[in-house]
């Protein structure tokens, strides 16, 4: 094994991080209303990323990392500074994205789709326009098999596979055993497999 | 030799630890579980899915340049000021909610029901002078005795006024978070999947999780607020979102053991209080308030 806890540099960035976030929020908190910015920069594309795959509605993704760090600016003085930063504003996310999914599902009663708009835009790496469309057609069929995931399953497939969260910190996050985040993303990944495989998107 | 899902937990728990470009070749992962022939194909068929996944995905729309400063312009004033961490239980904060509230139920009782010798309707009963101008004067010269409100208030000089920061929403959030629990309450021991939606419905339209969440955050800058409504709104909401998050198979059996704990510790009853709406004068709320409340 190359990479293991010890030597792995991202591991060692998470726990470094820590210290550094308490003192921000400690900042924050003390009236230093511009420390929240350093907060904002260094989580918005992470949380971008969860909420965009928890929801699959590129249109509402920004404003949706926007409430999420509002909610926590508000929320700051119940961090509980035993818990990792990232942890908690995921969770807050989360619950952004859900309240968001449920809004859409009260006001239109339809499924939740997974919005692959920004995927038009093209990849300069892609060298003809046949690779691009296969390409785009790829990615069109996971933005659909994980909306089609119920959406606990989708949440730990988001967190554990998209946001490099271990299953210990899913479990955190989402405020489940440790049990059912294993048991869930089993039968996610199973179910990825077989949405996708019969597609021809698995070789 | 392991069993395939111990395997396949072992796989699930290091993957996500893993760097993306590790994942794509799986030369990695054979070489971790190269002690496990017979999990070869597992390996290969989960280290497809992932790097499937991770390369195939639909691309994270890009956050404008501007993104920060709209957050930090969008900032509130302050941050709210650091408390400590809500510790215990859900069933010890919302017991000591319950039981606040069971004793302002039982303060409110005693002062209303407090036995008087003429405590009869008709001797509290003035009639007007024009309607019985015949009848016997009643005591004329003694003054009527306190009741209620009036016996609790009576040593007291002007109580302060306690404003809450939106006392609509609140009285909203508490009017249909009592409904929820209603409904939650009368919910029998089987599965109904229809009280379980109406339930659901109930919590999901009126966006009570959301309302609460912005109602907390109100609390927590209100220099004046009652700790114990603080701890009544936590309390439901813990409760609205396991009911929320009830889904498939289990969902009756997360939302019976949810409905037994609102039971035991007196969730509802303590909301039939806080919405207890003052009768006339004679009972002043112990709040004053300018909502529906």
């Amino acid at each position: 094994m190359n990479a293991t806890p010890s030597d792995s540099g991202r591991w060692r960035h998470r726990r470094q991080t820590s210290a550094d976030e308490a003192e921000v929020v400690r900042r924050v908190l003390a009236g230093d209303r511009e420390a929240f910015r350093l907060i904002v920069l260094r989580y918005q594309s992470t949380l971008a990323g969860l909420v965009f795959r928890h929801t699959g509605d590129a249109h509402a993704c920004e404003d949706l990392v926007q409430e999420t760090f509002l909610r926590a600016y508000r929320a700051l003085g119940s961090f509980d500074p035993r818990y990792r930063l990232s942890t908690w504003l995921a969770r807050i996310a989360l619950n952004a994205a859900r309240d968001h999914g449920r809004r859409r599902q009260v006001r239109e009663a339809t499924p939740v789709a997974h919005d692959v708009e920004p995927a038009a835009a093209p990849d300069p790496s892609t060298p003809t326009p046949a690779a691009q469309a296969a390409t785009k057609e790829l990615q069109h069929q996971v933005g659909a098999a994980l909306a089609e995931l119920p959406e606990p399953q989708r949440e730990v497939i988001v967190l554990g596979v998209y946001g490099g969260y271990t299953q210990r910190e899913v479990a955190d996050v989402l405020e489940l055993p440790l049990g059912t985040v294993k048991t869930r993303q089993r039968t996610a990944l199973g179910k990825l497999r077989q949405l996708v495989a019969p597609q021809g998107g698995l070789a | 030799m392991r069993s395939k899902e111990e395997i396949e937990a072992l796989l699930l728990e290091v993957l996500p630890a893993l760097p993306a470009e590790l994942l794509a070749d799986g030369e990695a992962l054979r070489e971790q579980l190269g002690a496990f022939p017979s999990s070869g194909e597992l390996v290969d068929e989960l280290a497809s899915t992932l790097s499937l996944l991770h390369e195939h995905a639909p691309p994270v729309p890009e956050l404008s340049l501007d993104f920060a400063d709209k957050v930090m312009a969008a900032l509130p004033p302050a941050p709210q000021a650091a408390t400590p961490p809500r510790g215990g239980r859900f069933e010890g904060w919302v017991l000591r909610a319950a039981a606040a509230a069971a004793c302002f139920a039982l303060g409110v009782g005693y002062a209303r029901w407090q036995p008087t010798p003429d405590a009869t309707p008709s001797a509290q009963q003035q009639p007007a002078p024009a309607q019985a101008p015949s009848a016997p004067p009643q005591a004329p010269t003694q003054e009527p005795p306190l009741r209620g409100w009036e016996l609790a208030r009576e040593p007291q000089t002007t109580p302060p006024p306690v404003t809450y920061v939106d006392t609509r929403a609140l009285g909203d959030y508490a009017t249909r978070a009592r409904h929820v629990l209603e409904t939650l309450d009368r919910l029998g021991g089987e599965a109904d999947p229809r009280a379980l939606h109406e339930v659901l419905v109930a919590v999901e339209a009126n966006e009570l999780v959301l309302r609460g969440e912005v109602l907390l955050a109100e609390l927590e800058v209100d220099p004046q607020r009652p700790q114990e409504l603080s701890r009544l709104i936590h309390g439901t909401q813990l409760v609205l979102r396991r009911v929320r998050n009830a889904r498939g198979p289990a969902a009756s059996t997360v939302v019976n053991t949810v409905r037994d704990e609102v039971r035991a510790t007196g969730l509802l009853d303590a909301y039939e209080t806080l919405l207890a709406a003052p009768s006339g004068e004679q009972t002043p709320p112990p709040i004053q308030s300018t909502g529906p409340l």
